[in-house]
């Protein structure tokens, strides 16, 4: 709580002060340190200021001004003390302790631009296992974690990593937004040390900001294997901000960083002070033209700088003209700044965003000059990543390599994955049948052995094939290839009317298109990022997956890899024509120039991969025991009930008619002549038998959920799908594993040829019509399968991915766009398939 | 008798475990992120951002 939240007559006990420059060094002075007891003495009568009562005097603070002080109530204290070792008594030392302890927490928000390391070094210092990849916007959202070290606690937040402050992506607003709405205490500007006049260009700003900073000098090591000689120490002298090598993928220097976190949270480091940025004489004066202005509002020049509004607006920036829009004065603000604005442009003949931006990269220029020196003999004529990229991004082997390395991926997915796949198939045969000997006949024997077996079971085998296909996944994105990808698609991307980038999204939807779609928040046009999200769900997820597998192994046994590989073409072919048509008539629009960082090669290491496999297959796990048992079971709750029907009456009476039957034979023969009761006996189980297999078939027919797909039946008969595959594809709206979960539920009336205990891909290959005109035929072909192939991979995305897109794109609009659009060409491109390939 | 009843209450499980998931991401306005379209909502107690620490978004 702070000061403003205490009530008339409350006594609190003082344990942070926020806000920043003359506010907060003025009022430490006065008296307001950690520990200090404070009591509300009473309101002006608007309520503002307010009386407080500190060091035995009274000082009145505005309400915006008691926000910015934390404090504890004296019960809060008592109970912190009862928590460790209070004897009763509260004394003066009791509450301070108790409120120093509240006061050694510190929020801590990591700063820096993309691919710099911020979260490794989150991850090392916190203990977490936030994904991170060598390629620029892995993180795309704010992740928070707590760790202690020593007496203090940390509260660490990772942004998105930016290049500047300045309002032009979303990431870079949203980084600024939450360092001057949450006010970290202290900020930690995580430098890559193998880049650093471009990444101190974000730490000017910081320095604008006039925030508390330390510099986290990441990647060190690769600077010292160079031979660069680097003075850090002056540097941070110089621009008044602490420096400290780390290497975060190891946890070096962490300890250390964490150490001079708390020697400037506490202000004991003598390094600390703000410093001005010299933009040259005419802009300085314009600058504090601005500011004079703005310094007229106190309770916003207490929380943030005037100096970095002043240049934001002198710079045009939207996002700060916004943020000042409120104040009284800001029309007249506004006027000084376009005046001064147009004054320095018409002086610079350029614009003011070009003029500031050139001023900062000459004091960063400056301060390097004084400070670093490149080892000029080790540098070699061509680095490694240089020799590996004439290959990777030749303009004519680089096409050919990209598609080779996705033909690998799903050759080695399908080849690879089918032996661990054969021995969980096994696995689960063997736990069906035990079930089938041990439990009595009834509903939860069928529900244990159709529902959860068959459904989760069909599932669970292909979690071998996910492992590898993140392998690879985690492989592209840990070396540095995904940043490749994007580099050599973007001719074709341009051509469609998208850059590059908007590539990585794509890949990454391979995994997943929900962190997919959220991965567009990198791209800095809103149109490109509103199509990106529209074609994403093309993209085969890996929730796709084990439907693929599952059909082309049973259809396509011989070039399994290579149609799994067609699919995943047909997507991307798909999203590119889409995004042709799109760009052509949605969105018309220039292109944004391509921007995008090639990160240097690294080679991965096994811990990351290792735990990148390891979290997907727990989160495949997870998902197994989570939705897509609860999907299995109603699935098979839906195709198991009603019971007791008029049908399953007219069986019973036939069965027992024929046991009668067997029964009355019986007593016209010897009963020494066992050959011919064998026979009889032999007859009249095959004739239960198929009646059995016919009456489940009928039960699944008018079922609950044999009616919906009988419903649907006429709609998909074009498409050459039986009412289980509708069903199935409805199922599949839920997440795409259920699809194969529905089948494992519906094709369990395996013909008399297979045994129970069968794969699901036997008992799709010998799937027969029971009823109707085609009775007797093969229920799938390899022609209907490639078309269901097809349905799949361009139908409705999945609920999951429908919320994303509604959230990201802004409108739920946009979402049902997505599912209808889908859906209607899905059902094209498979009567398409189906219908042309009939002809053949 | 008895296993009969359990299988109802499975059911019924099942299907109040699916219900909620759903009301959850659509009212509840969790993010939607990988973890969600594993059937696993963030145990978070705000809804929103930030999220808890071990719950990825990345593929």
């Amino acid at each position: 709580m702070t000061l403003f939240d205490l009530q008339q007559g409350q006594q609190g006990i003082i344990t942070k002060v926020k806000g920043r420059g003359a506010f907060r060094k003025r009022i430490k002075e006065m008296g307001f340190v950690k520990g200090k007891e404070i009591t509300v003495v009473k309101s002006a009568p608007l309520h503002d200021p307010i009386e407080y009562r500190i060091l035995d005097y009274d000082v009145s603070l505005r309400r915006s001004e008691a926000k910015l002080v934390e404090v504890i109530t004296l019960e809060e204290a008592k109970n912190i003390q009862t928590k460790t070792s209070f004897n009763g008594v509260t004394t003066d030392d009791i509450l301070k302790t108790s409120a120093k302890k509240k006061g050694n927490i510190i929020d801590v928000a990591l700063v820096g631009n993309p691919n710099s390391g911020k979260t490794s070094l989150f991850n090392y210092a916190s203990h977490s296992k936030e994904h991170v990849g060598n390629y620029s916007g892995v993180t795309v959202d704010l992740k928070s974690a707590r760790f202690q070290q020593g007496e203090y606690t940390f509260n660490i937040v990772d942004l998105p990593g930016t290049y500047s402050l300045s309002a032009y992506t979303p990431e870079e607003l949203y980084v600024r937004k939450y360092i001057f709405s949450s006010f970290p205490d202290i900020v930690i500007n995580v430098v890559d040390a193998s880049n650093l006049e471009r990444n101190l260009y974000l730490t000017t700003q910081l320095i604008d900001m006039d925030i508390r900073v330390i510099i986290a000098l990441n990647m060190f090591d690769e600077l010292t294997k160079k031979g660069d000689n680097f003075d850090y120490k002056s540097l941070g002298e110089m621009i008044g901000i602490p420096i400290i090598p780390t290497i975060s993928s190891k946890g070096t220097g962490l300890k250390e960083l964490f150490d001079k976190v708390i020697e400037v949270y506490e202000d004991r480091d003598p390094i600390v002070r703000h410093i001005h940025i010299n933009y040259g004489k005419d802009v300085e004066k314009s600058i504090r033209k601005i500011q004079d202005e703005i310094w007229i509002n106190k309770a916003l020049t207490d929380r943030v700088s005037s100096r970095f509004y002043s240049i934001k607006l002198l710079e045009k920036d939207k996002a700060a003209e916004f943020s000042l829009s409120k104040l009284e004065n800001f029309p007249l603000i506004k006027e000084i700044a376009e005046s001064e604005a147009d004054k320095l442009e018409t002086q610079f003949k350029e614009d003011t965003e070009t003029i500031i931006t050139d001023a900062k990269y000459g004091f960063i220029s400056g301060a390097l000059r004084e400070t670093f020196k490149a080892n000029k003999l080790s540098r070699k004529s061509k680095t490694d990543t240089e020799i590996i990229d004439t290959f990777i991004t030749h303009k004519v082997f680089g096409f050919p390599i990209f598609l080779f390395f996705l033909w690998l991926m799903f050759q080695t997915t399908f080849s690879v994955g089918s032996y661990p796949m054969e021995w969980i198939n096994s696995l689960i045969g063997y736990l069906s049948s035990t079930f089938q000997h041990i439990l009595p006949n009834g509903m939860l024997k069928d529900l244990l052995i159709d529902g959860i077996i068959g459904g989760v079971g069909g599932v669970i085998v292909f979690l071998p094939n996910i492992i590898i296909l993140f392998f690879f996944i985690s492989l592209m994105e840990d070396t540095g290839y995904m940043a490749r990808a994007a580099f050599i698609m973007d001719k074709l991307m341009h051509k469609i009317g998208l850059h590059g980038k908007s590539f990585i999204p794509l890949i990454m939807g391979f995994g997943c298109n929900v962190p997919a779609i959220m991965a567009t928040r990198t791209l800095e046009n809103k149109n490109d990022r509103l199509l990106t999200i529209l074609i994403n769900p093309f993209m085969s997820c890996s929730a796709r997956l084990p439907v693929y597998i599952l059909i082309t192994a049973a259809f396509f046994p011989k070039y399994a890899g290579t149609v799994l590989f067609s699919i995943y073409l047909i997507g991307i072919l798909l999203a590119v024509l889409i995004a042709i048509l799109f760009k052509k008539t949605l969105f018309k629009s220039s292109d944004a120039p391509f921007v995008m960082e090639l990160p240097p090669y690294r080679i991965p290491s096994f811990k990351s991969t290792t735990r990148h496999m390891w979290f997907k297959s727990s989160q495949y796990l997870r998902k197994m025991g989570g939705i897509i048992l609860a999907a299995s079971i109603i699935i098979w709750a839906l195709e198991y009930f009603p019971r007791n029907t008029e049908t399953d009456q007219k069986y019973d009476k036939i069965i027992a008619s024929i046991n009668q039957d067997f029964e009355e034979n019986l007593k016209n023969i010897s009963l020494s002549d066992s050959v011919v009761i064998a026979s009889l006996e032999k007859q009249k189980e095959k004739q239960i038998s198929k009646l059995l297999i016919q009456q489940k078939s009928e039960r699944q027919k008018n079922s609950y959920i044999g009616q919906v797909g009988h419903f649907i039946e006429p709609a998909i008969a074009p498409l050459g799908f039986d009412w289980k595959m509708g069903v199935s594809i409805l199922s599949g709206i839920a997440a795409k594993e259920i699809i194969v979960s529905t089948m494992g539920v519906l094709y369990q009336a395996s013909p008399e040829s297979v045994e129970e205990s069968a794969s699901l891909t036997k008992k799709l290959k010998t799937q027969k019509y029971e009823i109707g005109k085609l009775k007797g035929k093969n229920v799938f072909t390899p022609l209907n399968a490639f078309s269901f192939l097809i349905f799949i991979l361009i139908y409705f995305p999945c609920i999951a991915v429908f919320v994303t897109i509604s959230k990201e794109a802004g409108s739920w609009k946009w979402a049902v766009f997505v599912s209808v659009y889908t859906t209607s060409l899905a059902y094209i491109m498979a009567f398409l398939t189906y219908q042309i390939g009939s002809l053949f | 008798m008895v296993f009969d009843i359990i299988t109802y209450i499975i059911i019924f499980a099942a299907f109040a475990y699916s219900i909620r998931s759903i009301y959850l991401m659509f009212f509840k306005k969790r993010s939607a992120c990988a973890g969600c379209a594993a059937g696993n909502l963030c145990n978070l107690k705000k809804p929103g951002y930030p999220h808890k620490v071990g719950h990825s978004h990345f593929s």
